[in-house]
């Protein structure tokens, strides 16, 4: 049973780092620069996959599903906030849809279903002391893709807004344009 | 707004490391500065530029 929990903990944190790689697509390639909002649900997300980290690492307990649950709380009222701020007639909403909704919706979609996946997960967790974690490839590069995506978004979210607040509907990268301009101003 | 993620990766830093208890009181701390941050964008009221 142990092993199951622990295979569906390393799978959960797989389709979270895949997740947030999606966004970044999404930001890259087709240059939409995520809104503060999208910028905390993404940061519900990691918290949620912090939670899964911490069984990965020290072995299935309740209280990391604890953390996770507590990350999958905020990032749904993120992003119930969002679905709210759109919710008037007429409104066309932010960004693009996907598949008839927009990713503030699937993001509380999959906020849903992740507290739905918890509390199954809970009903495997065993009383008693953590079983040792199984040490398995997957899981390192789980956590691995992990950790690189969390940094990706400090980097990221340094790039668009600087130390300041973020503006609603970004347009550029503050710290990119500024490096521009310092290149500009010295340049003959 | 950078801030929790710095927090987010100071965290799996230290859940990484093998730290068990700081990593998950870091966690915590995340979800909490997420929470104000929400706060923040609802009622612009908090005393904080992030």
């Amino acid at each position: 049973m142990n092993r199951l929990a622990f295979s569906l903990n390393t799978l959960a944190l797989a389709v979270i780092s895949a997740v947030l790689a999606g966004a970044f697509v999404e930001q890259i390639v087709f240059g939409e620069l995520p809104c503060p909002l999208c910028l905390l649900q993404r940061a519900g997300l990691i918290t949620v996959g912090l939670g899964f980290l911490l069984n990965l690492r020290f072995g299935i307990q309740p209280i990391h599903y604890g953390v996770a649950l507590f990350g999958a709380l905020i990032g749904a009222s993120t992003s119930v906030r969002q679905i709210l701020l759109h919710i008037a007639p007429g409104d066309l909403g932010f960004s693009k849809a996907v598949f008839g909704f927009h990713l503030y919706t699937w993001s509380f979609i999959s906020f849903v279903c992740i507290m739905l996946g918890i509390a199954a997960l809970l009903c495997l967790c065993k009383p008693g002391p953590a079983e040792r974690p199984f040490r398995s490839r997957l899981a390192g590069f789980s956590s691995l893709a992990f950790l690189l995506i969390v940094a990706a978004n400090l980097l990221s979210t340094l790039l668009e807004c600087g130390f300041t607040q973020c503006g609603d509907d970004p347009s550029s990268y503050l710290w990119l344009d500024a490096l521009a301009q310092m290149i500009g101003k010295t340049r003959p | 707004m950078f801030i929790v993620f710095l927090i987010a990766l100071l965290a799996t830093l230290l859940i990484l490391s093998g730290r068990r208890g700081l990593g998950i009181t870091t966690a915590l701390l995340t979800t909490l500065t997420l929470a104000g941050l929400l706060l923040h964008h609802m009622t612009d009221k908090l005393p904080i530029s992030l």
